[in-house]
């Protein structure tokens, strides 16, 4: 409890750290980098949901962004052959940029303005998992609690989800690497 | 400056606000990049804006709606992911590139 | 202490347990397991294309026998998450004919192209029970996890022809706007959550209700952007751009089934939420305004970019950006009328647009390039039954009166003319005569201008499958009987209220 006077340090420390590897990931041009900075704003992103007391959300940060979906796309620029050059971002068309840039900071005006200015009712119902159910019961057994009979529905559909994210994935690859045995079997029907 | 906007207290509106910064920075990633892999990690970028406000919401309301949704926010960017880069492979192995300007057979 | 959590968990199962009501669902899991059934036969190997064919469409029909049983009466279930009445039946039913000519006509073509992978029929049951759930949810979280069940597998079947460079340009293209899509959604979908402190329906609509849009800036932002990330599914102008591209690099019987359920989906969803903030007062200048210049831009650019489109496939995709501009235009005048004349526009788009691309799927087996209109020269001459065929079909979506697409325009801007909208109901009505200059420019080259001597494409190769031939026929005959006949069913829809 004594660490409040710190909380906006923290906060201030984590959502520069965030921000500015996320405009990293925009600004650089070696593809592999973009990767790299996108896992640090993975990573202080986890910190930010540390200091909303969300653990869980945390860990699961960690695990499957930083883990899992990170590890994946390193994994397909090592595999596309990253000095063939064909990845490297060619440095972009400065109207592009520019329209891009006033596109993004016109939605951002908008949003703020409607978020900052508004006179936000604060009537929306209240649950029942306040900081102290977390403290007494646990972030995670709250939220398994919750994922297993409440939102039981959607835990199936996601499953559902996946497993044509499998099916499909095998579709695509399969062929190719079929292919590729056939083109090597000619090769050496050739010789 | 609006009540909610202390430099010393963090509330809410400060998480919203760096979400919505995050949101507008993978918009301009992927409106500015052409490189379908860059694309892709901007619209993470995007998502995870998402999942920020989410968590936000359900913190601030006392709920675990918010960060269910979360949890299936990452699920659907872990199968999209896997879908997009298998894709992005194929593409690969017929041409040499992920430029998406470069990537133009279909034209009227 | 361990005792009242085991209490607490067990009294919470039976609440949950008690609110699963699985027959509500019965017409999604039989769909879904379906699906992972085609999977399994998919390992048979040589055969198994053509049992999976045949498995897809006897899933695809006992699934829509289940919606009958289900009942008139809205129920919901699964905690409030599912809502099961008569308007999510008739989408169910839709989407199950859509599923089942796709499959008619998908089986000859991607044999001749030979992307015969028989996991193909498995994608598109789980397409389709994505789209089940879609419209079906009363919940965002629903909504949003079905609408990737469809998309993930939409994906994957734009880009399955693995050897050709226009196929995984179409999936790879088509993947990148939607996620961008659903990144817009689902931040709509997060400050409805902020703002409401909920994400069914009913309690959205509670909180709409007494709070209306002026006092809650989160609502009417996460509104907006939910409108904005579905404009770009339905791809309305100005969020078309992924559409033409996409269109004509999915293989045929793909395309058709793109540009059919997932935005009529889109549009139950549209329909099903909006509803919600049917007695907001005041209901907001803006988002209203909004939908309007959505329809008429869709409407107008769509038409304008279809005129002298030459390729066919990006013509037609041109011009289902119009037909969903009609139908938008149903969308803003929010009226019950109005839902039943869009659903009406529904089943009349699904036999016209599926119908066409049966006959352009026969005509395109064996050629590999894109088809331009060009090659419709002289078609009447060397394959007169096809070209009578294609030119009814043209009519349809044309909107010439006997047939069903002159109905469908006409209940929809009836019901657009009845809420008062007579700006956008005129936008509507010329456009739909603008629009017939493209479609009659085909029907022309067919029937009066001399066929190409060295075109590199053989008419005369064209032949017949059984299935594409019963697809086309059921088509025709739905267009033509429902067209004379509109009221029957005009008359079923009305019926439903949301």
């Amino acid at each position: 409890m004594e660490l409040t006077f710190i909380k906006p340090f923290m906060f201030y420390f984590f959502a520069s750290l965030t921000t500015g590897s996320a405009l990293m990931v925009v600004i650089i041009r070696n593809p592999l980098y973009s990767a790299a900075m996108l896992v640090l704003t993975f990573f202080s992103l986890a910190g930010i949901y540390v200091l909303l007391n969300s653990e869980i959300i945390a860990v699961l940060q960690v695990f499957v962004y930083a883990g899992a979906i990170m590890v994946l796309v390193t994994f397909v620029i090592m595999l596309l052959n990253l000095r063939s050059g064909a990845l490297i971002n060619k440095p972009t068309h400065i109207i592009r940029s520019v329209v891009a840039v006033i596109f993004s900071f016109l939605l951002f005006i908008c949003l703020i303005s409607i978020f900052v200015s508004g006179n936000q009712v604060e009537n929306a119902p209240k649950g029942v998992i306040t900081a102290a159910a977390i403290e007494s019961e646990g972030s995670f057994q709250l939220f398994s609690r919750a994922l297993f009979s409440e939102y039981l529905l959607p835990f199936e559909l996601v499953s559902l989800l996946l497993t044509v994210a499998v099916i499909g994935v095998v579709v695509l690859i399969r062929g190719i690497s079929g292919a590729e045995e056939n083109k090597q079997a000619k090769k050496g029907q050739g010789r | 400056m609006p009540e909610s906007l202390h430099i010393f207290q963090i509330t809410e509106t400060h998480y919203i606000v760096l979400s919505v910064i995050l949101f507008c920075i993978g918009t301009a990633g992927v409106l500015i990049r052409r490189n379908a892999l860059v694309i892709f990690l901007c619209i993470e970028i995007m998502l995870n804006a998402v999942n920020l406000a989410l968590v936000t919401f359900s913190r601030h309301m006392d709920q675990n709606r918010g960060e269910v949704f979360v949890f299936f926010v990452m699920a659907v960017a872990a199968a999209e992911s896997a879908i997009g880069l298998s894709l992005l492979i194929v593409l690969h192995r017929q041409k040499k590139t992920v430029d998406v300007d470069e990537i133009n057979t279909l034209k009227g | 202490m361990t005792e009242i959590m085991t209490d607490t968990i067990s009294t919470n199962l039976q609440t949950i347990i008690s609110t699963m009501r699985l027959g509500l669902l019965a017409p999604h899991l039989i769909v879904s397991m379906g699906g992972i059934l085609l999977m399994l036969v998919s390992l048979l190997k040589k055969a198994a294309f053509k049992i999976n064919a045949f498995l897809a469409i006897v899933v695809l029909g006992i699934a829509s026998v289940c919606a009958l049983n289900t009942g008139s009466d809205p129920q919901t279930g699964f905690n409030g998450m599912i809502k099961s009445d008569m308007f999510s039946n008739v989408f169910i039913w839709i989407y199950c004919a859509t599923g089942i000519f796709t499959v008619l006509i998908s089986h000859k073509y991607m044999e001749r192209r030979k992307i015969n992978v028989p996991e193909y029929y498995s994608l598109l049951l789980f397409a389709v029970s994505g789209l089940m759930f879609m419209t079906s949810a009363s919940d965002l979280m629903i909504l949003f996890v079905g609408l990737e069940i469809l998309s993930v597998s939409l994906f994957v079947m734009a880009g399955i022809d693995i050897h050709d460079l226009r196929s995984t340009e179409a999936g790879l293209k088509y993947f990148l706007m939607s996620v961008f899509a659903s990144a817009f959604l689902l931040f709509g979908i997060a400050f409805v959550y902020g703002a409401t402190g909920s994400t069914e329906y009913s309690a959205i609509k509670d909180f709409a209700l007494s709070n209306s849009f002026g006092r809650s800036p989160y609502l009417y932002a996460g509104v907006l952007l939910v409108l904005g990330g579905m404009a770009f599914k339905i791809s309305a102008v100005p969020f078309h751009m992924w559409t033409p591209d996409v269109y004509q690099g999915a293989p045929l019987p793909v395309t058709a089934f793109l540009s059919t359920a997932p935005k009529i989906a889109s549009f139950g969803f549209l329909f099903k939420f909006m509803a919600q903030f049917q007695n907001v007062q005041p209901y907001p200048d803006l988002l209203e305004d909004i939908v309007i210049s959505l329809a008429v831009l869709s409407m107008i650019v769509g038409n304008l970019l279809a005129l002298n489109q030459e390729d066919l496939k990006r013509m037609l995709a041109y011009s289902s950006i119009t037909h969903m501009g009609y139908v938008m235009t149903a969308f803003a005048s929010r009226s019950d009328t109005a839902i039943s004349a869009a659903l009406f526009y529904f089943a009349a788009y699904i036999f016209m647009n599926i119908g066409i691309f049966a006959v352009i799927a026969v005509i395109s087996e064996n050629n590999d390039k894109n088809l331009t209109l060009e090659n419709f020269r002289g078609m009447a001459q060397k394959k007169p039954a096809m070209a009578f065929l294609f030119m009814i079909f043209l009519f349809s979506l044309a909107g010439i009166p006997p047939l069903i697409g002159f109905a469908a325009k006409f209940f929809v801007f009836s019901a657009v003319i009845q809420s008062g909208l007579y700006g956008l109901a005129v936008i509507g009505i010329l456009n739909s005569a603008v629009s017939a200059y493209y479609y009659l420019r085909v029907v022309i080259n067919m029937y009066l201008k001399a066929p190409e001597q060295d075109s590199g494409f053989d008419l005369n190769a064209i032949k017949y499958g059984m299935a594409e031939m019963l697809a086309i026929t059921s088509c025709i005959a739905a267009i033509i009987i429902l067209g004379l006949q509109p009221t029957s069913l005009i008359h079923f829809f009305e019926k439903i209220a949301l």
